[in-house]
């Protein structure tokens, strides 16, 4: 038995066996240390993956040795290995990162919880990555969301409670849409393997159910992903949430929504729908387009730090969805490049938040006024992510706007018109930030931000190294473009 | 969707080859998706319980004007 062959199982089972021991481990800092290291054992084995599917195309393994149509069967492209990477790397920063603000925020006796929701957690996201199985999607997504809400729901003002409820109900509410619609793809076809599912759902794609079926989940994982109008249950959330959970979460959750979204709707349905492609357009790119100038618009309004970050991540989902419902190889390599930018950005962006929360305990705008003289580490991180966001040249953001905007404008006149709301919600993006930047380094010192002394220095590291991150993969963007040219032309491989 | 004409249970017997079985899958998917019903309510009225908790109510009226207030 040759360890590397089941990098695709112990992915997944690794986090997965490890939860419940961390439930058992009572001694102080210990439940924080295993986590961590199995965050970064996922980590590893993610590495591992990449490595493979770079030097070959896919990797498949069967459970169990069952056969593939008829066992479960994990399969690992590039696309996966993208997300992979993402939601291990999030998790493994943000764990290393934030143990001094996990403990400030979570009493002793429920961190072991707390731990268990975690890998839960990262057991599910990587779950629904590696898994080739159209049922254990949705297996791996409820893990994935009943561990998020214990997460968000450990938040410690009151407010978390209402806010993870409509999460909870409108989670469930998606899974089910996307249920139903497994099932009556399932009924059709009589298989629940997506590349079998792909082989054989022509005969039966003209037929009504399977129609359906495509709307069913299509809408589903909408609104896992937060895509607008089906939001609502975002902004707050990660508002309430823990701040270390929100930048996990941030990093991660909706990205994964849509990365099963776009395996189904461009593997399973594109080539076996007719006119599918124009269906997707149609149906996604308005919405793209009203997430990115709504979510903007609300975003410089916002009053709470945490609230405008969420809405700008409302706005980022819009532009991952835009680069996609185009419906070219360029245009799902500049979402896709979003994705990991974003990941990138808003992960920065949280663990300073994180770092001004352990010196803050409301994090309204006003509050943090003029923090920037007692904590100018912190607040740099945030200018330097903030500019990542905003999309500076130089900046990781900057690369996937340019590759967004470079593509919408050979659509001629729609491009013109996507290029410009593409700007305007830059500009908007930074108004958003300077308000932050302009509060911070000019406001007047309000009483808590003059007690306010630098963030701990490991926070304040982890948080530097995701800042860095976003200038590394700025300047070299050459490692994350060529997964995502791969994935995104292993989707679209059947385009007419 | 499981029940095949004149099918018996899916069990492999020794000796038996020609036997027309149902179809298990769709009930092994019933389960898992009632078991992860209850689960998703049980957390669901875990929540509910912490909200009655900490506002003292849980008529959601009531618990937007106390987040007003506050």
């Amino acid at each position: 038995m040759i360890l590397t062959n089941h990098l695709p199982a112990l992915q997944v089972v690794v986090p997965l066996l490890v939860a419940p021991l961390v439930v058992l481990m009572r001694v102080r800092g210990l439940p924080w240390a295993v986590a961590t290291t199995t965050s970064l054992v996922a980590f590893a084995i993610a590495v591992g993956l990449t490595n493979t599917v770079l030097d070959s195309y896919s990797v498949t393994y069967e459970m169990g040795s069952w056969r593939a149509p008829y066992g479960i069967e994990l399969h690992v492209t590039s696309f996966s290995a993208l997300l992979l990477l993402i939601v291990t790397a999030a998790s493994t920063l943000t764990l290393v990162a934030g143990k001094q603000s996990i403990d400030t925020e979570i009493e002793h006796d429920r961190q072991p919880l707390f731990y268990a929701a975690w890998l839960l957690a990262l057991a599910g996201f990587t779950g629904i990555v590696v898994t080739g199985d159209a049922f254990n999607i949705f297996v791996f997504m409820e893990i994935a969301s009943l561990a998020s809400y214990v997460l968000i729901a450990a938040g410690s003002d009151r407010r978390v409670l209402p806010a993870v409820f409509k999460y909870l109900i409108m989670g469930t509410i998606g899974a089910t849409f996307y249920l139903i619609g497994v099932g009556l793809i399932y009924m059709m076809t009589g298989t629940l393997n997506l590349a079998d599912m792909e082989a054989r759902i022509h005969e039966v794609g003209e037929l009504r159910p399977i129609l359906v079926a495509a709307g069913f989940i299509t809408l589903g994982l909408i609104l896992k992903a937060a895509v607008f109008p089906l939001h609502a249950w975002l902004p707050l959330c990660y508002t309430y949430a823990p701040h270390i959970v929100t930048a996990f979460l941030a990093a991660c959750s909706t990205k994964v929504a849509l990365y099963v979204l776009l395996r189904f709707d461009f593997l399973v349905f594109q080539q076996n729908l007719s006119a599918h492609e124009v269906q997707f357009t149609v149906f996604l790119m308005p919405l793209a387009v009203l997430a990115i100038l709504i979510a903007s618009g609300v975003a410089v309004f916002e009053r709470n730090l945490k609230g405008l970050l969420a809405y700008s991540s409302l706005a980022q989902v819009g532009y991952i969805l835009l680069g996609a419902s185009l419906v070219s190889v360029p245009g799902l390599t500049a979402g896709l490049m979003h994705m990991f930018n974003h990941a990138l950005a808003k992960g920065t962006l949280f663990l300073a938040v994180a770092c001004l929360g352990m010196r803050f305990t409301r994090l309204g705008l006003v509050n943090l006024s003029g923090v920037a003289r007692q904590m100018p580490w912190t607040m740099a991180a945030f200018v330097l992510a903030g500019l990542s966001l905003i999309g500076v040249p130089g900046t990781a953001g900057f690369i996937s706007k340019w590759m967004l905007i470079s593509v919408a404008l050979q659509e001629g006149a729609l491009g013109v018109a996507l290029v410009a709301v593409i700007v305007v919600s830059s500009l908007l993006a930074v108004v958003y930030i300077w308000r932050v930047i302009e509060l911070a380094y000019f406001g007047d010192p309000t009483e808590a931000s003059q007690l306010a002394n630098e963030a701990p220095a490991w926070l304040l590291v982890g948080t530097w190294v995701a800042a860095l991150m976003n200038i590394y993969f700025g300047v070299i963007p050459s490692f994350p473009l060529s997964l995502a040219r791969e994935s995104a032309a292993s989707l679209l491989q059947h385009l007419p | 969707m499981n029940k095949v004409d004149g099918g018996t249970a899916p069990i492999v017997q020794k000796g038996v080859t020609d036997q027309v079985f149902s179809n298990p899958l769709p009930q092994v998917l019933i389960l898992t998706a009632i078991v992860v019903g209850i689960s998703t309510t049980a957390l669901g009225l875990a929540i509910v319980v912490r909200i009655k908790e900490s506002y003292g109510t849980i008529e959601e009226h009531e618990i937007q004007n106390l987040d007003r207030d506050s």
